[in-house]
């Protein structure tokens, strides 16, 4: 399968700054994946090179399988994009605003009206469909937004900072719609600051620092074969992370007095293996729990890990 | 329907708008009637142009900010990802960002049509209909150029609209400042016509010249070849005004060339200032040069390099076709080398921006750029002159009417000076 977004040497400079360097990276069909990194990173850069509105130095992107860079107008009509500073017309109403963003982007007349419920529904906005944009609230704002970026069913949807603005309710029925357009295939590329509103519905994570992407991995572990445990003793036990790091199969991510957290390779099997090892070797565990290491430590993890 | 007008009609023309405008127009026209009886049409004729003349000036002030009134509200971007096509997008704004000067504009030349006793009335209609178009697309062309330089940030129409005025005004007041026929490539032509022609031709240009704009916003690639042939329509055409029938097709090419050179000397300012030329856009030619592609190459040079070099070309043509020439006539022979200097100094000015615009922060470039320009033309002369440093003014702004050929070494060497400086500072700042 070809991956949705592939990316290679990506060159982008402003005046006396390089905001892109040798950037290359490629994002799986059907995955949401998060895009983090400090300010000034080049999030946004990267994402305005993906969306064809700047064109790199060098490099090249494929976006569903078209040359970003030879045939943007082809890839516009594939992709939906959401800027971090986006505006609305304030003078129409959401309607109208839906209604205009679908045949901007191809939708024909006939199937306007269907489009347009079908994103008020997805967005929550039903109930607010003939007021003006200007009379809406920022949360609500941010969702026409985001309506009219997918209005058109894209087959890649990228959105910079989508929650912020975004009460918690509504940050959580937006990770419920991302984590449902997944599923329905559609490939999700997020930027954000808010690491735990990423966390609900990340599959992959791309991280950035000075232009350059230092990380790129699924999230989780179950998709790359390893798994996080969380192992807690009866009692504490002397030099703790040694006496795990003697057994087989473990690699010690964090080491306390009564408790530790353990990457094991491999799949069910190889747990139940490792868990045996540990009782053998007069550990006195009562506790063994897969844990789904979240968004934010991996990113502290792999900053840390890169001596950033 | 076309998504963009639709838009613009969503919010320009509201059931309020449709029906105040007629009812406003009729008793507008009434009052009108009865104070010019007992012959009221000619008064009445020249209210509902009038009232054309405001409509049109309000359109163009909405098509001055059809594109950079969205980069402010920030939904440009939006627009320039859609599927709308450039042509699409080009006439769904030139009709809709002013579709309520349309309307009112069209009920104010209907009225104007019924009551005018003048027999030249259609011609007149269609003269203004055509002057309104030429307008609201050089409005547009300057929105879209005002939106991508990011320059002015507060509204951009009214000084969109001062520009096109200051560029169309004298040239439409030329034109119909007598009654007499124009003369023009020799041949004797009615007024009225000609100004009709000459409008609906250059909307034409205008509407393409928009389009273009709008194709590249759209990130539909384009090359030079429009500009040169727009260069090369204008110059042809201002060449007509000084063909007179007797010319020989040597006298004719005279003016020609030297109309030529004047066009494409006089577009490589505000092409200058307008265009995004800085390190960036260096850095991107230089890099398709060492790829050798020359397609990327032509389609990301900016135009101003494209006018300084069509200068170039006539100049050289001057020299060469005109100066034999000069002998026998009087006229060339003092313009014959004036132009050596002329392009020599515009070739500086060239190098000064980018000078500026090569800064590791560039910051004003433009302005910074005008700044030397008023010193090195205006001000240094005129205070050495005062001085009674002849000698040294001439060096600051060469001859070049009086003296042509020492002009044309001393603007070589202003030139070569500011070229190395610019390609100092892309060294220092860009070398790597």
């Amino acid at each position: 399968m070809l991956p949705a977004i592939e990316v290679s040497s990506l060159l982008f400079e402003y005046p006396g700054v390089r905001a892109l360097d040798d950037v290359s990276f490629s994002v799986a069909e059907g995955s949401v994946t998060a895009l983090v990194g400090p300010n000034g990173a080049g999030k946004t850069t990267l994402l305005r090179c993906l969306a064809g509105l700047e064109e790199p130095l060098l490099g090249s992107i494929t976006v569903s399988g078209v040359d970003v860079l030879e045939e943007p107008r082809a890839v516009h009509r594939r992709i939906g994009y959401l800027s971090d500073f986006y505006g609305l017309y304030d003078a129409l109403t959401v309607r109208q605003c839906f209604a205009h963003a679908a045949a901007a982007h191809g939708v024909r007349d006939a199937a306007l009206d269907a489009a347009v419920n079908r994103t008020a529904e997805r967005l929550d906005l039903a109930d607010l469909v003939a007021r003006r944009a200007a009379e809406l609230s920022r949360g609500q704002r941010q969702r026409v937004a985001i309506g009219q970026a997918l209005i058109h069913d894209p087959q890649v949807l990228m959105l910079d900072e989508p929650a912020s603005g975004l009460d918690p309710e509504a940050r959580h029925s937006l990770a419920l719609l991302f984590t449902r357009l997944a599923g329905e295939g559609m490939t999700l590329l997020v930027s954000s600051h808010i690491l735990a509103e990423l966390d609900e519905y990340s599959t992959h994570m791309l991280v950035m620092r000075q232009g350059r992407i230092i990380e790129s991995k699924p999230l989780g572990g179950a998709a790359s074969g390893t798994r996080q445990v969380r192992i807690v003793f009866a009692r504490e036990v002397a030099d703790l992370g040694a006496a795990l790091a003697a057994i087989a199969g473990i690699r010690v991510l964090e080491a306390g007095a009564r408790d530790a957290l353990v990457e094991i390779a491999g799949d069910a099997q190889a747990q139940s293996e490792v868990l045996r090892a540990l009782v053998l070797a007069g550990l006195p565990v009562t506790a063994f729990s897969a844990e789904r290491e979240n968004l934010h430590q991996s990113y502290l993890r792999t900053v840390a890990g890169r001596g950033q | 329907m076309n998504p963009e007008l639709r838009r613009n009609l969503w919010l320009e023309l509201t059931l309020h708008r449709l029906v105040a405008v007629p009812v406003a127009l009729g008793l507008i026209l009434a009052l009108v009637y009865k104070m010019g009886e007992p012959d009221p049409f000619q008064p009445m004729a020249v209210t509902a142009v009038s009232l054309f003349i405001a409509f049109a000036l309000w359109g163009g002030v909405q098509a001055g900010d059809a594109v950079h009134g969205e980069v402010r509200a920030r939904t440009w971007d939006g627009q320039r990802m859609s599927a709308i096509e450039p042509w699409s997008m080009t006439w769904g704004k030139l009709a809709g960002a002013p579709a309520f000067a349309w309307y009112g504009g069209a009920l104010c030349l209907a009225a104007y049509l019924a009551v005018s006793p003048e027999r030249t009335a259609p011609k007149m209609a269609l003269f203004l209909a055509a002057g309104m178009v030429l307008l609201a697309s050089i409005a547009l062309v300057g929105s879209i150029v005002a939106g991508r330089k990011a320059v002015v940030r507060s509204p951009s129409s009214a000084w969109v609209l001062g520009i096109v005025l200051l560029f169309v005004g004298p040239w439409m007041s030329v034109l119909s400042a007598s009654e007499a026929d124009i003369a023009w490539w020799g041949r004797s032509w009615a007024r009225l016509d000609f100004l009709l022609a000459s409008t609906i031709v250059f909307a034409a240009w205008s509407v393409f010249g928009a389009h273009r704009l709008m194709s590249q916003e759209l990130r539909v690639r384009t090359t030079p070849w429009a500009w040169v042939a727009f260069l090369l329509f204008v110059s042809a055409y201002i060449a007509g005004f000084g063909i007179r029938y007797h010319d020989t097709p040597g006298q004719k090419v005279n003016v020609v060339v030297i109309a030529g050179l004047v066009v494409s000397m006089a577009t490589i300012y505000p092409l200058l200032f307008s265009e995004a030329s800085g390190a960036m856009a260096v850095r991107r030619l230089l890099l398709r040069v060492a790829a050798r592609d020359r397609r990327r190459l032509l389609e990301e040079t900016p135009l101003w390099p494209v006018s300084l070099a069509l200068a170039i070309v006539f100049c050289l043509l001057t020299v060469t076709l005109v100066g034999p020439r000069g002998s026998e006539e009087g006229f060339f022979r003092g313009v014959v080398l004036a132009p050596v200097p002329l392009v020599l100094l515009a070739v500086r000015d060239a190098a000064l921006y980018m000078f500026f615009a090569l800064a590791r922060q560039p910051r004003r470039a433009e302005a910074a750029t005008i700044f030397y320009l008023l010193l090195l033309y205006w001000l240094v002369p005129m205070l050495l002159r005062a001085a009674g440093a002849q000698g040294l003014s001439d060096l600051v702004l060469p001859p070049f009417w009086a003296r042509p050929g020492f002009a044309a070494a001393v603007a070589a060497v202003q030139a070569g000076i500011v070229i190395a400086a610019a390609l100092w500072r892309w060294r220092k700042n860009y070398g790597s």
